[in-house]
């Protein structure tokens, strides 16, 4: 028993060598090393799988099924956005996104030209506008009569109202007493840039219209702000009316304001404000406008809408809204109809892999005079229309005057895409078209008027004729059409003459104005007429070095009066002064020539931003932060 | 909830303190027990004997560390069952724990166990003097009575070396017993 006594006896052991020698601790320790290695297998185990899901798993787009959305109001529209704006994922997984990705980047790069032409970027034009009474006093040379256009100035019977970058200035008109009597700030924080606000003043001179593009990049919208201007003095704002979209343009015409706007809808339709354009009134919530008022064509081949809101221009209530699925390049506002256009590529497979890429504009009209805003109709011509004044409606004919543009590439398959890649012809030259309005169909044209290689530089209606400019370079012919006979169109043109002009402008009795560049590249003024059938010019006006703004608002039309007035500037290395001379130039129209009347300094780099008025013998000019007056005596 | 807190407990006469004692040590002592007794159920039976000797035992016991209080009076309780099975079972792992032990006892040592005292003191004496890895496979093996092969995997070494090791100290035990003038 002598062994049992001394097993027991190790009991008498110290406590700490009990505590040493317990096996516990260390089968905790392996057990929990154990548990780690399993939690660590697992985890890695984790990673691994969620790594090969998150590479190989198919990408999933929420907009590549729309049928959940099946019981929205606006199903019908979110299908055909859906059919057209819809792009599906480039890579099927993650690994394809990054790896493939990675592998392409590595791949020697190519050059490309066109594909996908055609509807380009919009660009920013604008005009706003409001009601009128009394004793307000056109100062915009408006396109059409009556459609007024938003400018940078305007004026009453006793004060001139200017828009100074986001300031908003009065000032009376009291010859060489007048002076500054009051100011509105647009608020810095609304986000607009200074370029693209104008205004609209009311015909009692008493409210301001606003035009305020916000070209976010994400939700662009534009604002129209209502200012009281009853007091110069104390100017203040009264009401609101925001659309989303980017600013196209803003007509004001029997009390009503017109503004255009492209809405480009986002392929998410969770909430309707995504794809169709909204409204808010007076600061409250954008809210997507209902179902009728949007005008869905059969055939989308864009997403873009253009968006015409109708206001009410004394109280900018909302009076009604056309939302056209199609996006606009430009507007031309008629007396009664509003047409927008889109410019595209259209191309047509030759031999060889050889394509022919022709520019063409849709032009689509939609009246406005009635209670609600209609489509009337559209029509589609060769070539890509320069601006406003290359439409014009006269007597239920639509004449349009475009550039031709039609070139030959070489094509090539590109990751399933058919790329030009190479351009072995090119022609440029310029169109003229009727197209009769009750049909939409073009009865009469005169095709390639041009010299090969020349496209619009400027166009310009006046009744029963066509004025058209056009130039390769720095010459030009400048072409009278005489439209009176729709079966019969007949044109002269002045021959081949140094420069050409960016605006022709009908100066009354039978002279056409164009402004332009000369031989040199500096500004050139020229008034040409009709004599015998052939096109001559009158007089000319050339200051040596001198440039100009190309923006047609900026030019003073006094067509009674016979005054042109615009923004110029000097260059300063050839006139020995420092810095650019930047100032501001009338011209008087007398007795066939053209003589300077006034060439002041006026502060402002952007000659297109500057504006001047002719009142009562007096020629009040506009630049930033500065204003001039000088007495002018036009012998009248 | 800590030694010291258990230890209040069984002062204040709170049967909590055996739920705390099973909760923290159970597993312990059960380990403890079965390296003796070999049987899931005498071991079990055992370890509930510990916790009503614990619950005797304090007071007056105030002990400093609970764990080998507990552990030891297991193994005694389990060593009491063993002698009490013996006559029916042999279970070779204790058995071969007697027998290496008996290469401890001097053919002098003759009688009873001389002086408890005596004995503990040559036992701590023995076990002081010892590397701190051969002290730790002598109780493993001789106190706690864990198999060779599980002295082996619990400190990574292969069963011949803890063999040898456990060959080694029990002769420098022998050794020590004797110097130390100890009769068993």
């Amino acid at each position: 028993m002598k062994k049992e006594k001394l097993l027991r006896a190790m009991s008498l052991a110290d406590d700490k060598f009990v505590e040493e020698a317990n096996p516990a601790p260390n089968i905790q320790k392996r057990k929990a090393a154990k548990r780690r290695l399993v939690i660590a297998l697992a985890a890695t185990l984790a990673v691994l799988t969620s790594l090969s899901l998150w590479l190989f798993i198919p990408l999933k787009d929420p907009n590549a099924d729309i049928t959940r959305y099946a019981d929205s109001e606006y199903y019908d529209i979110i299908q055909k956005l859906h059919a057209v704006g819809y792009i599906a994922p480039r890579y099927k997984n993650n690994f394809e996104k990054y790896i493939k990705r990675a592998v392409d980047n590595f791949a020697p790069k190519k050059e490309y030209s066109i594909e996908d032409a055609g509807a380009g970027n919009p660009e920013y034009f604008y005009s706003s506008g409001t009601n009128a009474s009394s004793n307000y006093q056109e100062v915009t040379d408006n396109q059409v009569e009556g459609v007024i256009e938003a400018d940078l100035i305007k004026r009453t019977d006793t004060h001139i109202f200017f828009l100074d970058g986001t300031t908003l200035r009065a000032f009376s008109i009291a010859g060489e007493d007048s002076r500054e009597v009051g100011s509105y700030e647009i608020s810095a924080n609304k986000g607009f840039v200074s370029y693209g606000v104008e205004f609209y003043l009311s015909l009692d001179g008493k409210s301001v219209t606003l035009v305020l593009p916000h070209p976010s990049a994400s939700e662009p919208f534009v604002e129209i702000e209502q200012v009281d201007v009853s007091d110069p003095a104390s100017m203040t704002s009264t009401r609101s009316f925001c659309v989303s979209g980017s600013l196209k343009s803003t007509r004001m015409t029997n009390g009503e304001l017109l503004v255009l706007t492209n809405f480009y809808p986002k392929m998410d339709f969770s909430r309707p404000e995504n794809f169709v354009p909204s409204i808010s009134e007076n600061g409250d919530d954008m809210k997507a406008l209902p179902l009728d008022d949007l005008y869905v064509p059969n055939e989308l081949t864009g997403t873009p809408y253009t968006v015409i809101s109708r206001l009410d221009a004394n109280t900018l209530e909302h009076k009604d809204t056309y939302s056209l699925l199609s996006y606009s390049s430009d507007v031309y506002v008629s007396a009664d109809t509003i047409y927008t256009w889109r410019g595209m590529s259209e191309s047509v497979g030759l031999e060889n892999g050889v394509k022919k890429y022709t520019l063409k504009s849709e032009i689509v009209g939609v009246s406005y005079n009635g209670s609600s805003m209609n489509a009337l109709g559209s029509v589609k011509v060769d070539g890509s229309i320069k601006d406003q004044y290359s439409l014009d409606q006269y007597g239920g004919i639509l004449r349009v005057v475009t550039s031709i543009e039609e070139s030959k590439y070489q094509t090539e398959n590109y990751n399933g895409r058919t790329v030009a890649s190479l351009l072995l012809d090119s022609t440029v030259n310029a169109s003229l078209y009727c197209v009769d309005l009750s049909s939409w169909q073009v009865v009469a044209s005169v095709e390639k008027f041009a010299p090969e290689g020349e496209n619009v530089r400027s166009a310009r209606f006046d009744g029963k004729n066509a004025y058209v400019c056009t130039a390769v370079q720095l010459q030009d012919p400048v072409f009278f059409f005489d439209l009176s006979d729709l079966g019969n169109i007949t044109y002269t043109q002045t021959g081949t003459i140094s420069g050409f002009s960016t605006s022709l402008v009908d100066f009354a009795k039978g002279y056409l104005l164009g402004i332009g560049v000369g031989a040199d590249g500096y500004l050139k003024i020229e008034v040409y007429e009709e004599v015998d059938g052939k096109v001559v010019s009158v007089c000319k006006y050339e200051p040596p070095y001198t440039v100009y703004g190309n923006d047609y608002k900026s030019y003073y039309i006094d067509r009674e009066n016979g005054l042109i007035g615009l923004g110029t500037s000097k260059n300063s290395n050839v006139a020995a002064q420092k810095g650019m001379l930047t100032q501001y130039t009338v011209l008087h129209f007398s007795d066939r020539a053209l003589t300077e009347k006034i060439r002041v300094d006026l502060d402002g780099a952007d000659p297109n931003a500057k504006r001047g008025v002719y009142v009562d013998g007096y020629f009040y000019m506009f630049g930033q932060n500065d204003f001039k007056v000088e007495k002018l005596d036009i012998g009248n | 909830m800590d030694d010291s807190a258990i230890i209040e407990l069984y002062n204040k006469r709170d049967e909590n303190a055996i739920g705390e004692t099973q909760k923290k040590y159970g597993r312990y002592c059960h380990t403890i027990a079965y390296n003796i007794l070999r049987s899931n159920e005498d071991s079990e039976e055992c370890v509930n004997d510990t916790y009503l000797k614990v619950w005797n035992s304090i007071p007056p016991s105030a002990p400093t560390r609970f764990s080998s209080f507990i552990g030891k009076i297991t193994r005694n309780t389990a060593l009491d069952r063993y002698e009490k099975n013996r006559a029916q079972k042999r279970d070779s792992g204790v058995e071969l724990a007697l027998d290496e032990l008996a290469e401890c006892i001097s053919s002098d040592m003759t009688g009873n166990i001389s002086d408890e005292i005596a004995l503990k003191n040559a036992i701590n004496g023995f076990l002081a003097s010892l590397p701190r890895r051969t002290r730790i496979i002598f109780m493993r093996r001789y106190f706690y009575l864990l198999s060779i092969n599980e002295i082996a995997e619990g400190l990574s070494m292969s069963q011949s070396n803890v063999k040898v090791t456990l060959m080694r100290a029990r002769e420098k035990f022998r050794e020590h017993l004797e110097n130390e003038g100890i009769v068993i």
